[in-house]
C-alpha cells in the first residue's frame, strides 16, 4: 500500500516562486526590498511596512526544528503512517521562532529527519 | 446610563451522534427551549447571530445560517451576522452584548449548530487529502499531510512538553475530568457512556503526539442557543439573568505554522481589563477542549496560573474536580459531552450560576464564571456573573 499523491498547490503570482524553487534546489521566500524582512505564507507586498517591492529570496534552507508531532492517524484512505510533521525556523529568515530552550527537541527532531521520514 | 448586556435564556437540543433530525430542526428544538426559558416570544426576538455562520463548503461543520433562521422563525431582526472571519466562536455573543448595550437590538438570539457525526456518512467532506490540488490556506497544510486541527494543536502541545514538562499523566485530568462531569450530564449520555481510566487513556492509541485519542473531542449532531438581551428589557424576562461581565477576543495570523502560541495568550489578559473583577473570584471555568491541551493554555493566558504552570495545577484532577477550587468543565466539555464547537461552554456556565445544574451543580452559590473558545490563533472569552 503506498500513500495517494500529495495535494498539489495550484500556482499563481503570490505562491510561484515557493512552490516551484524546488526544481532549481532553491528555498524561496518572499523578502521586502525596502525593509529587508520576511513574509512567509508569501503575499504580493511586504507585511512589515506594506512595500510592493517584494521578490523571492534563496534561503540557505537550513534551520532548527522548533517543534514537532509524529502523526499517527490516517487522514486519507492508504496514508502511510506514521509521520512527521515539523516546524522550522529557519537560518536568516527572522520571524521564524528559533528558541535555545528547543535545543534539546531540535537534535531529536534533527535525529529523525536524517532517518529519513516518508512525508516531510 | 451605559447599558449591560445579560443572557436570559439558553438552550440546547438533543446531543448525538447520527441524529435522524435535520440540523435546522435541532436548530429550532434548541431555540424554542431557550425561548422558553427566558419567558420570551419569538416576536421579541430582533437579532441573530451566529459562528461561523452556513458554511456552504462544509455543511456538517456548519449547517444553518442566520438567515436560515430569521427565514423559518419569521424573525424581524434589526441586525445578523454570521461569519467565519471573527476571533472563535463565542465571539458571535460578544458582538451580541455590543449590539444590545449599543441600543440597536434587544433580545438577540446566539446559536452554534454542528451536524459533524452525521457529516460523516460523506466522508469525502472531511478528506481534503484526497483533493488532486490544494489552495489558499490548506496549500499551507495539506501537501505535508497536515489537514487536521489535531496535527497543528500536537504542535503546540509538544513545545510545552519540552519546555515547561508537561506530561501525559497531567494531560489524560482533563479527558478524565470530562468523562466524569458528562456521566452527570443528561445530553451527553450519547457520547460518554464509561468514565476513562488513566489505564485506558494511557494505553489509547497516538493520533498526533503528545495527543492520543481520548484528548480529541467527539464529532457530534447539536445546537446550543444563547439569548442576550439588553439590560434595560429584563422585565420582558422571566429567567435569572447573567450579566456578561466582559468579554475579550484575539486573532493571530491565520497561518498555524507562523503563530508561536494559541491566541489565548493574548485574549486573556483582556478578559480583565475592563471589569473589577479578577481570577480571584471565578467560581466555574468552561474552557474550550475541542484538544485535552487547550484548556492548559486558557489556565495559563488567563492567568489562574503562570505560563508553564498548567501541567501541575491539573495534576491529579483535584482542584478542577466539581469539588475543587477551580471547577473545570462541568458539564463534561467537548471530550466527554459532544463538539458543541465553543456554545456548550456558555451554555454550562450560565447553567451553574444560576444554580440549575442539578447532580453535577457545584457547591457553594457560584456567582462568577468564564467561558472560552478557540485554539490556536483564534480566542474569544467571556466573563458571566450573577448579580
Ligand atoms: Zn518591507
Amino acid at each position: 500500500m503506498s500513500s495517494p499523491p500529495r495535494p498539489v498547490p495550484k500556482l499563481d503570482a503570490e505562491n510561484r516562486a515557493f512552490w516551484t524553487g524546488g526544481a532549481e534546489g532553491k528555498l524561496n521566500i518572499t523578502q521586502c526590498g525596502d525593509c529587508g524582512k520576511f513574509t512567509h505564507p508569501p503575499r504580493i507586498l511586504c507585511r512589515h511596512c506594506q512595500s510592493e517591492n517584494v521578490a523571492p529570496a534563496a534561503v540557505a534552507g537550513t534551520g532548527v526544528i522548533d517543534t514537532m508531532t509524529v502523526n499517527h492517524q490516517a487522514w486519507a484512505p492508504g496514508l502511510e503512517v506514521p509521520f512527521i510533521i515539523a516546524r522550522v525556523a529557519l537560518d536568516g529568515v527572522p520571524g521564524g521562532l528559533p528558541d535555545d530552550q528547543y535545543r534539546r527537541l531540535a537534535d531529536r527532531g534533527r535525529e529523525l529527519w536524517r532517518q529519513g521520514p516518508r512525508h516531510v | 446610563m451605559a447599558r449591560e448586556a445579560y443572557v436570559t435564556g439558553v438552550g440546547q437540543s438533543e446531543v448525538g451522534v447520527r441524529l435522524p433530525r435535520h440540523p435546522l430542526l435541532l436548530t429550532v428544538d434548541a431555540v424554542k427551549e431557550a425561548l422558553d426559558d427566558a419567558g420570551l416570544t419569538l416576536d421579541q426576538i430582533d437579532g441573530v447571530f451566529s459562528f461561523p455562520g452556513k458554511s456552504a463548503g462544509y455543511l456538517a461543520f456548519s449547517p444553518v445560517g442566520t438567515d436560515d433562521l430569521i427565514e423559518v422563525l419569521n424573525i424581524k431582526s434589526k441586525w445578523q451576522m454570521g461569519a467565519m472571519e471573527q476571533p472563535a466562536q463565542l465571539s458571535a455573543i460578544a458582538m451580541a452584548a455590543w449590539a444590545v448595550k449599543e441600543g440597536i437590538c434587544r433580545h438577540v438570539i446566539c446559536f452554534r449548530t454542528v451536524y459533524e457525526a452525521g457529516g460523516m456518512a460523506n466522508p469525502a467532506e472531511y478528506m481534503p487529502l484526497q483533493q488532486k490540488t490544494t489552495s489558499g490556506f490548506s496549500q499551507w497544510t495539506a501537501p505535508f499531510w497536515a489537514t487536521s486541527a489535531a496535527c497543528w494543536t500536537a504542535q503546540y502541545a509538544a513545545r510545552h512538553v519540552h519546555k515547561y514538562g508537561l506530561t501525559r499523566e497531567q494531560l489524560a485530568q482533563i479527558a478524565i475530568n470530562g468523562s466524569k462531569n458528562a456521566l452527570l450530564n443528561p445530553r451527553a449520555r450519547a457520547i460518554t457512556k464509561e468514565e476513562l481510566t488513566l489505564d485506558k487513556y494511557m494505553s489509547a492509541r497516538m493520533i498526533s503526539t503528545p495527543l492520543c485519542l481520548y484528548d480529541c473531542d467527539r464529532f457530534s449532531d447539536a445546537s446550543t442557543v444563547i439569548i442576550v438581551s439588553a439590560g434595560d428589557a429584563l422585565d420582558e424576562v422571566k429567567a435569572t439573568p447573567i450579566r456578561i461581565a466582559a468579554t475579550a477576543g484575539s486573532v493571530d495570523r491565520y497561518s498555524w505554522d507562523q503563530v508561536d502560541w494559541p491566541a489565548s495568550y493574548d485574549c486573556g489578559p483582556d478578559l480583565w481589563k475592563n471589569t473589577d473583577y479578577t481570577v480571584k473570584d471565578v467560581d466555574t471555568v468552561q474552557f474550550y477542549d475541542g484538544f485535552a491541551f487547550l484548556p492548559i493554555t486558557w489556565l495559563e493566558g488567563l492567568g489562574f496560573v503562570e505560563k508553564g504552570e498548567g501541567g501541575k495545577f491539573i495534576e491529579g484532577g483535584t482542584r478542577i474536580a466539581r469539588d475543587g477550587e477551580l471547577p473545570l468543565n462541568t458539564a463534561g466539555g467537548q471530550l466527554g459531552a459532544g463538539r458543541l464547537h465553543g456554545f456548550g461552554f456558555a451554555h454550562e456556565a450560565v447553567t451553574q450560576l444560576r444554580g440549575a445544574a442539578g447532580e453535577r451543580q457545584i457547591p457553594g452559590d457560584p456567582k462568577v464564571a468564564v467561558a472560552t473558545s478557540g485554539g490556536g490563533p483564534l480566542a474569544a472569552a467571556l466573563l458571566l456573573a450573577r448579580d
